[in-house]
C-alpha cells in the first residue's frame, strides 16, 4: 500500500504545484521522505491573520490516503481551533468515528476523496471562522469571545512574526 | 411423490470413502490384472460369437462367458412368482449389464435403447427395434418379436440407471402398451467389500462402467421377482404404468418419482458444467475484485467498471493507480458524495458543534501576489525541490512586500 500512497501525494504533489490554490503552497520538504510535507498557508484577506504566511507540517500514515494525514502549525499560532503546540484541530484531518474531542459531525470527515488540497482550504476557512466551541486552544476561544480587540492584537504579531517583520 | 431430490437418485461418484479407499488401493494391483485377463478372454469370447453363426446354443455360450469375463453371478429370489406366461420383463436399471443378468436366466432379449446395437450387444441378446420410428412401431415389431419367438423381452422403463437406492425414474408408458401382463422384476447389485465402487455413477461412460466390472472379482446380481401385473380393464396404459411403478417401488423400499431419464440428461449436463466451471478464472475474478476495491480506496472517484477493466489488462494495483493518476485512462469521475465548496464565509451556524469548513473562493485582489503555481512540473526531484524552495521563498517575499505596502508608511521606511 505504501506503493500506492507514494503514487497518490505525487499525483497531489503535481496538482499542487501546477495548480495550487491562491497562497497556498504545499510539498514534500525533501524528496527522500515523501510522507513529511510542509504547507506554506496565507492568512485570508478581511481578517486578523491578513497577510501572514504560516507554516505547517504533514505527517502522511504509510496508508494514506486510507488514514488522514496529521497537521501541525510550526510557527506560533494563537488560534480556538489549534493547539499550542501548533496541532490544528478540525473535523477534515479525523477519519469518521476517531472523535477525541466527541463533538465533531461527520459532515466533513477524513475520507479517500478528500485531499491534500481540500484540508489546506479548510484550514484557510478556519482561520478565517474560528469555531470558539472547539476547545483545542481555551485560552484563545475565550478572547476570541470575550476581547476581540485582544485576540486581534495577538494575531497581527504572529502574522508579522511570520513575515519577519518586527511587531511595532 | 416425488418428495425426494432429483441428485439424490444416483451416486455422484463411484468411489467409497474411509477404510474402504485403502482396501480398493491394496486390491487395485490384482485388480489391473483382471482387467487385462479379463478383456483378452472377452475379446476371443466375441470373436468366437461373430464367426459362429447366430444359435441359441451359441449366445446362452456367450453369454455364459461374458458373465464369467465380467465377474457377474446372477442370483435369483422368488422363483415361485416367476410366470412364464408374461412375455414382457419390466426391471429397474442400475448398470449397464442389467440386461446380462436377466438375460442369462432368461435368454430374453431387450430392445436397444441407445441407437444401432453393435454386433457384439446382438450377440447377447439386444435387439434393435427401432426405436427412433416412434413407440407405435416398436410396440408393433416387439409384438411380432413376441409371436415369432418364445422367449419374453426386458424391458428397462426408466430408461436410465440410478443408484437404486432413493427412488425410481418415471416409467416410460410404451413397455406397458405391450402386453396386458408384464412381470416386475428387482435387481440389486452387490460387490465385495475390496471393491466397493458403485456400478454406475453420474456421468459415468459405458466403458468406465464395464472397466470397474473387469477390475471387480466379482459382482452379484440379485434379481428378484415380483408377482405378475395384470393391467385392470378400466386402467389406462399411462395408470398401469404408475402402478407398476409404485409396486415396484414399495418393494424395493424407495421412492417412486416423476423424474425422467430426461430429467437425468438435464441435471447430468448441468453438473459436467459445473465441474467444468474453470477454476483459477473464478478465483482470479474475486482477486480482481478486491485489487479494484484498493484501487478503489485510493482512488473513490474512478468508477468500478473502469478501475476493473484496467485491472484485468494490468494485473497490478500499482500500475492501475498510476495509469489512472497519470491519464492513460478516460473516465468520467464520480459525482463526491460530499458537498460542493460554497461561498463560505459567514454561512456557518453557531450552534454546529464542529469545526467543518468549506473552502472559500478566494478574492480576485492581489491574484499575482499570491500565485505559487510552478509553470511545470519538473521531471528530476532535485529540480522540484529547488521549485518548491523558490517559490516558497517567493510567496513570503511577495506576502512580505504586500504587508509592508499596506502598513509601510508606519514600518520599513523608519525602522531601518
Amino acid at each position: 500500500m505504501a506503493g500506492s500512497a507514494l503514487r497518490r501525494l505525487m499525483a497531489e504533489y503535481k496538482q499542487l504545484t501546477l495548480n495550487p490554490p491562491e497562497g497556498i503552497i504545499a510539498g514534500p520538504i525533501n524528496e527522500e521522505n515523501f510522507f513529511e510535507w510542509e504547507a506554506l498557508i496565507t492568512g485570508p484577506e478581511g481578517t486578523c491573520f491578513e497577510g501572514g504566511v504560516f507554516p505547517a507540517k504533514l505527517i502522511f500514515p504509510p496508508d494514506y490516503p486510507l488514514s488522514p494525514p496529521k497537521m501541525q502549525f510550526t510557527c506560533e499560532m494563537f488560534h480556538p481551533n489549534i493547539y499550542a503546540d501548533g496541532r490544528v484541530c478540525i473535523s477534515i484531518l479525523h477519519a469518521p468515528g476517531d472523535d477525541p474531542m466527541g463533538y465533531e459531525s461527520s459532515a466533513e470527515r477524513w475520507s479517500p476523496v478528500q485531499s491534500v488540497e481540500k484540508i489546506l482550504l479548510s484550514v484557510v476557512s478556519m482561520l478565517a471562522e474560528p469555531n470558539d466551541e472547539s476547545g483545542a486552544n481555551v485560552d484563545a476561544a475565550k478572547m476570541w469571545r470575550e476581547d476581540r480587540a485582544e485576540f486581534n492584537r495577538i494575531a497581527e504579531r504572529i502574522v508579522r512574526k511570520t513575515l519577519g517583520i518586527p511587531t511595532p | 411423490m416425488s418428495t425426494v431430490e432429483l441428485k439424490t437418485l444416483f451416486y455422484e461418484s463411484r468411489y467409497p470413502s474411509g477404510w474402504a479407499t485403502v482396501c480398493l488401493l491394496l486390491y487395485a494391483p490384482i485388480g489391473l490384472i483382471l482387467v487385462v485377463l479379463r478383456t483378452f478372454i472377452a475379446l476371443q469370447a466375441l470373436v468366437a460369437a461373430a464367426v459362429l453363426p447366430e444359435l441359441s446354443s451359441v449366445r446362452r455360450f456367450v453369454l455364459r462367458s461374458m458373465c464369467v469375463v465380467l465377474g457377474i453371478v446372477v442370483k435369483e429370489e422368488n422363483v415361485s412368482q416367476r410366470n412364464e406366461n408374461a412375455r414382457v420383463i419390466v426391471s429397474n436399471h442400475v448398470s449397464p449389464c442389467d440386461h446380462l443378468a436377466v438375460h442369462v436366466l432368461s435368454s430374453c432379449v431387450t430392445p436397444c435403447t441407445w441407437g444401432q446395437p453393435a454386433p457384439i450387444f446382438r450377440v447377447i441378446g439386444v435387439k434393435d427395434f427401432n426405436l427412433s420410428q416412434g413407440v407405435d412401431a416398436v410396440v408393433t415389431k416387439i409384438n411380432h418379436h413376441l409371436e415369432q419367438y418364445s422367449t419374453p423381452v426386458l424391458v428397462l422403463p426408466e430408461g436410465s440407471t440410478t443408484s437404486g437406492k432413493t427412488g425410481l425414474l418415471k416409467f416410460a408408458v410404451w413397455p406397458f402398451r405391450i402386453r396386458r401382463s408384464v412381470q416386475p422384476v428387482l435387481l440389486k447389485v452387490w460387490r465385495p467389500y475390496v471393491t466397493q465402487v458403485a456400478p454406475t455413477a453420474l456421468v459415468s461412460s459405458f466403458w468406465a462402467d464395464i472397466f470397474w466390472f473387469l477390475f471387480s472379482p466379482s459382482t452379484v446380481f440379485t434379481v428378484r421377482y415380483l408377482p405378475v401385473a395384470e393391467q385392470e380393464e378400466e386402467e389406462t396404459d399411462l395408470q398401469f404404468s404408475v402402478r407398476v411403478q409404485q409396486m415396484m417401488a414399495d418393494a424395493l423400499g424407495v421412492v417412486a418419482t416423476k423424474y425422467t431419464s430426461g430429467d437425468k440428461a438435464e441435471y447430468e449436463k448441468r453438473y459436467i458444467l459445473e465441474l467444468n466451471r474453470p477454476v483459477p478464472s473464478y478465483s482470479s475474478n474475486s482477486e480482481l475484485q478486491r485489487m479494484a476495491r484498493q484501487v478503489r480506496d485510493v482512488l473513490p472517484h474512478v468508477p468500478y467498471d473502469v478501475v476493473v477493466r484496467d485491472l484485468s489488462r494490468t494485473r497490478s494495483i500499482d500500475v492501475t493507480i498510476t495509469n489512472i493518476l497519470e491519464g492513460h485512462i478516460s473516465f468520467t469521475p464520480l459525482p463526491e458524495p460530499q458537498h460542493e465548496p460554497v461561498h463560505v464565509l459567514g454561512t456557518q451556524t453557531t450552534d454546529e458543534n464542529s469545526v467543518s469548513f468549506v473552502a472559500p473562493t478566494t478574492s480576485t485582489q492581489g491574484t499575482s501576489f499570491l500565485d505559487t503555481s510552478a509553470p511545470s512540473f519538473p521531471r528530476s526531484a532535485q529540480e522540484r525541490m529547488l521549485s518548491f524552495n523558490e517559490r516558497k521563498a517567493r510567496l513570503i517575499e511577495n506576502a512580505r512586500q504586500k504587508y509592508i505596502e499596506k502598513h509601510g508608511l508606519k514600518l520599513v521606511g523608519f525602522n531601518c
